[in-house]
């Protein structure tokens, strides 16, 4: 018997029951929607954290200050103050490395006119714009001659720009960082959220000269990014950065710990992947637990539908059905309604991600993976949880059937 | 009456039909069988409920891969008085009508043998005595007609009446008033 005849006794036996169709596609549907959603937050997730590391800068390494862990006159949980723009100035010259950008760190209120909020004030060098991809949207960047002459001029980000200034014209206007006036020079281009959840749109660029000479009185900085040549560049550049730093604050003989430690940004990003990784292997055995239940009802379903069915059966083994063809009508009957279902639960896992994540603001993708894989899952579970109840109804004695209509 | 229509296999003693014996077939060669050379009504009629008529006698042939098969089932419902209910539903239909659409699906197939067990027991005295003329009628076509009853009256309109009390055999009677060559069992 050809499958397309089948398919028709099939098609038919769904509509005769079309209360029971309806609840055996629902249950796969949840199942499935929810794996839908899942594997849609999964790839919003990943997406996400591809534009991030896009934002990032390429091949970065950020080597910072670390805390002190002895000197009990200095206090423990401090900062330590041996990172100088000498070690910048050497580090810059590594060969592994393509440019670096030095950072000292200050805080505190920024007043415009009546208004004040406290923002990050980051003291740097005209190469943070290019390791950093801070880039520009009006005005310019700091550049050397800021750096050298310690002029007081800032480049602000977007949200400072919607907090302080309501969409007047900031170019060129004065802000009080600390008691020291700021002339507004340039305005960077809006980055949004980093993948822990902060953001960098609040940053204040300044020269790095100003913030130490003018604001802090101090000669340390707080970290240095470093841009290596290439991707294999950066073990190489870590190492030649440990060494030279070892090397000029002392501690390479000595057992103290370093004074500094270096963080690969785009490890950390992995690192925080795979954390998203197991949140994601923890919500797909839920789903797997709905689909479990989808598949579980659909058994129930089909059991019963076969239960109901020995008149039938027996009758159409009597008229000359073969064992096969009992068989492929009932399997093709499950794999009907899962599919049903699959494209039903799609439909409802892709609405779900289209609206969920315009609501809730989360990264969610609707990639082919999200309709793919739910098909594939539903035609596995109309397979494993169909052929039982498929078998059986093979398998019936057409005596036995006949006689218990 | 399972042994006769190859649901079932004989413990012991041979059956042939059409001149060949049935034990040494495979599963699949016995459904082959059933379909080409064997008719089955039931008491219960065994129409698949919310299927049409022409569905419901459609079935044998889909399973042999016949041609035309809603031309032929229309035929069949024809032949047996059913051309004004084509697309009706078991539902839809009376005792007598759903086992004429029973016989049509039996016919459809065109098979030499047509096995009916107590075809009359659910229909009223009348239906009953349409659906034994029909039987004639398919009798003097020249198709053997196996009708297996408790009703002595019915039986008496069969050529030949075989009594089984108790499983055993008891009585082979020819009946000498029926005209028709195709012989008519019972089983009691």
């Amino acid at each position: 018997m050809r499958w397309h005849k089948n398919l028709r006794f099939s098609f038919r036996a769904l509509n005769r029951s079309r209360f029971r169709t309806l609840l055996s596609v629902s249950g796969v549907a949840i199942g499935i929607a929810a794996v839908a959603v899942l594997i849609g937050a999964g790839a919003g997730a990943d997406l996400a954290l591809q534009k991030s590391l896009e934002r990032l800068g390429e091949n970065l390494l950020a080597v910072n200050a670390s805390l002190t862990t002895t000197g009990a006159l200095r206090g423990e949980g401090r900062m330590h103050e041996t990172l100088t723009m000498d070690d910048w100035r050497r580090i810059k010259d590594l060969p592994s490395v393509k440019r670096a950008a030095p950072v000292a760190d200050g805080g505190g209120a920024v007043r415009v006119g009546a208004r004040a909020q406290s923002f990050t004030i980051v003291g740097t060098t005209p190469e943070f714009h290019a390791a950093k991809k801070f880039d520009v949207v009006t005005g310019r960047f700091i550049d050397d001659d800021d750096v050298a002459l310690r002029h007081r001029v800032a480049v602000i980000g977007a949200q400072v720009v919607d907090d302080l200034f309501f969409g007047e014209w900031p170019i060129g206007e004065t802000m009080l960082i600390g008691n020291n006036p700021f002339t507004i020079i340039g305005i960077l281009k809006r980055k949004g959220l980093n993948p822990d959840g902060t953001t960098d749109d609040g940053h204040i660029i300044v020269p790095v000269s100003t913030v130490q000479r003018r604001m802090l009185n101090v000669d340390h900085l707080a970290r240095i990014f470093v841009q290596a040549r290439s991707k294999d560049m950066i073990p190489v550049a870590e190492a030649e950065i440990a060494t030279l730093l070892r090397g000029e604050h002392g501690f390479g003989r000595s057992t103290y710990a370093d004074d500094f430690e270096i963080q690969d940004q785009a490890a950390l990003l992995a690192t925080q992947k795979k954390m998203s990784k197991s949140f994601g292997s923890l919500t797909l055995g839920l789903a797997a637990l709905a689909l479990t239940l989808g598949g579980v009802g659909l058994l129930a379903v089909s059991l019963l539908s076969v239960r109901e069915r020995y008149a039938e059966i027996g009758l159409r083994i009597a008229v000359g059905a073969h064992a096969r063809d009992i068989l492929i009508q009932f399997l093709t009957e499950s794999i009907l309604l899962a599919l049903m279902g699959g494209m039903a639960g799609v439909l409802v896992g892709g609405a779900c991600i289209l609206i969920g994540g315009q609501v809730t603001g989360w990264a969610m993708a609707l990639t082919w993976e999200t309709v793919a894989y739910p098909f594939l899952i539903s035609l596995g579970i109309a397979i494993v949880f169909g052929a039982f109840p498929a078998l059986r109804a093979a398998r019936l004695d057409p005596i036995v059937a006949l006689r218990s209509a | 009456m399972n042994i006769l229509g190859l649901l079932d296999r004989a413990d012991s003693g041979e059956y042939s039909i059409d001149g060949q014996s049935v034990s040494g077939l495979s599963a699949s060669a016995l459904a082959r069988m059933r379909n080409a050379k064997i008719g089955f009504v039931f008491q219960q009629f065994h129409l698949l409920p919310r299927t049409n008529a022409v569905e419901n006698v459609e079935i044998p042939l889909i399973y042999s891969n016949a041609d035309n098969p809603q031309e032929r089932a229309i035929a069949a419902l024809k032949r047996v008085g059913l051309g004004e209910r084509l697309k009706h539903y078991p539902e839809e239909l009376s005792g007598g009508q759903q086992q004429r659409v029973a016989i049509a699906r039996a016919l459809v197939t065109n098979p030499e043998l047509i096995l009916a067990d107590e075809p009359t027991g659910n229909l009223d005295k009348a239906s009953g005595e349409d659906l034994m003329g029909l039987f004639e009628e398919l009798s003097a076509d020249g198709r053997t007609i196996i009708v297996i009853t408790h009703h002595e009256k019915l039986a008496e309109r069969a050529k030949r009446v075989v009594r089984i009390d108790d499983g055993r055999l008891t009585e082979v009677r020819h009946n000498s008033k029926r005209s028709s060559a195709t012989p008519i069992g019972e089983v009691a």
